[in-house]
């Protein structure tokens, strides 16, 4: 085996295959040159090695908290077939804001208010009428599950 | 994983702002430390470990929990570093090839002090010429040295976890090893040639 510097650097890293390894070990047994390069490497290796105490800085936790409140991690939400008091509101009054959503324009509120004006109260209490109705259906599945 | 990381993962998952607080406020010192590492400077590796701490926070849902995390957390880190050296390294400077030939002690003292490079040498410190001269590699081999011998990787994974290729892991870290050996012999006085 030839001297080389380049082995006896992956043999102090570990990483030569068995056979390889003890052939180095083996040169380096009748190898004086190479055992003292071996013993400056490790001297490297050594200081290479030391946990290097880098000062932390005093605004890691102000970057740490900005970083977090950047991402604003979102809660969980509630689980899929227990709607919320909120989300029963949503679908009861979506014929309403549908309705709102399609009005043409300011000039023409007056007008359409005008037609519509009297289909206006049945509309609102239409809706009314099935926020009750969920919110009872809500009620009795939550009293049903309780039975059991 | 250690139980307590694998219970602020698991925490955090849920939206808790106290446990992603936690999970960082642990790892900080680490992150920052390996910035610091790569960058050398205070400030890069500031920018650096915020770009982290990002990354783990909206990262983290994507994390395998039955997996360990402080290499999950490495991977991040090697990441965020490897994209900054790209976006940050003009095209006259290179990431992968040192500044010359040769490393002599006096040259890498030179490049931080004004003072007379001969008369720093006589009270110079192994560490602090280290420190100097591992400022002078070219990016993408002091990553590769504080991966080795820093983090303990093998060149696999060091491979795996920067995405070059094994062959050049290898030529990076025989010739950083060899310019920074270069130093040591001119602090320690070695002869030469008699190998």
């Amino acid at each position: 085996m030839r001297c080389e510097n380049e082995l006896l650097q992956a043999y102090l890293d570990r990483e030569l295959a068995e056979q390889k390894a003890r052939e180095v070990k083996e040169h380096l047994a009748a190898c004086r040159a190479c055992r003292r390069e071996l013993s400056r490497l490790k001297l490297l290796w050594l200081e290479l090695g030391q946990p290097e105490a880098i000062p932390l800085p005093p605004e890691l936790p102000y970057l740490r908290q900005q970083a977090i409140a950047a991402a604003r991690p979102v809660p969980r939400r509630p689980e899929k077939g227990r709607p919320g008091f909120w989300d029963i509101q949503k679908l009861a009054w979506r014929p309403l804001s549908l309705t709102t959503a399609y009005l043409p324009g300011s000039g023409e509120v007056k007008e359409l208010v005008k037609a519509a004006g009297r289909e206006l109260p049945g509309l609102l209490l239409g809706s009314l009428a099935i926020t009750r109705r969920l919110w009872r259906m809500r009620r009795a599945r939550g009293k049903g599950r309780g039975r059991r | 994983m250690d139980a307590d990381d694998r219970q602020l993962v698991l925490m955090c998952r849920e939206g808790r702002e106290e446990a992603y607080r936690q999970l960082l406020s642990r790892y900080e010192g680490y992150i920052y430390s390996l910035c610091y590492r790569l960058t050398g400077q205070r400030e890069d590796a500031l920018e650096l470990s915020q770009e982290a701490f990002l990354k783990v926070v909206t990262g983290l849902p994507g994390f395998q929990v039955n997996r360990p995390f402080k290499p999950w957390l490495r991977q991040v880190v090697v990441n965020v570093c490897l994209n900054y050296l790209r976006r940050r390294t003009p095209e006259t400077l290179s990431l992968d090839q040192p500044a010359g030939e040769n490393f002599f002690l006096a040259d890498t003292l030179a490049a931080g002090s004004g003072d007379d490079p001969q008369v720093r040498l006589e009270w110079v410190e192994t560490r602090e010429a280290l420190r100097a001269a591992l400022e002078r590699l070219p990016p993408l081999w002091r990553l590769v040295l504080a991966l080795r011998h820093q983090e303990e990787l093998s060149y696999q994974e060091i491979a795996a976890a920067t995405g070059l290729p094994l062959g050049t892991v290898k030529t990076y870290l025989f010739r950083a090893r060899n310019l920074l050996r270069q130093v040591f012999s001119e602090i320690y006085g070695w002869e030469e040639g008699q190998r």
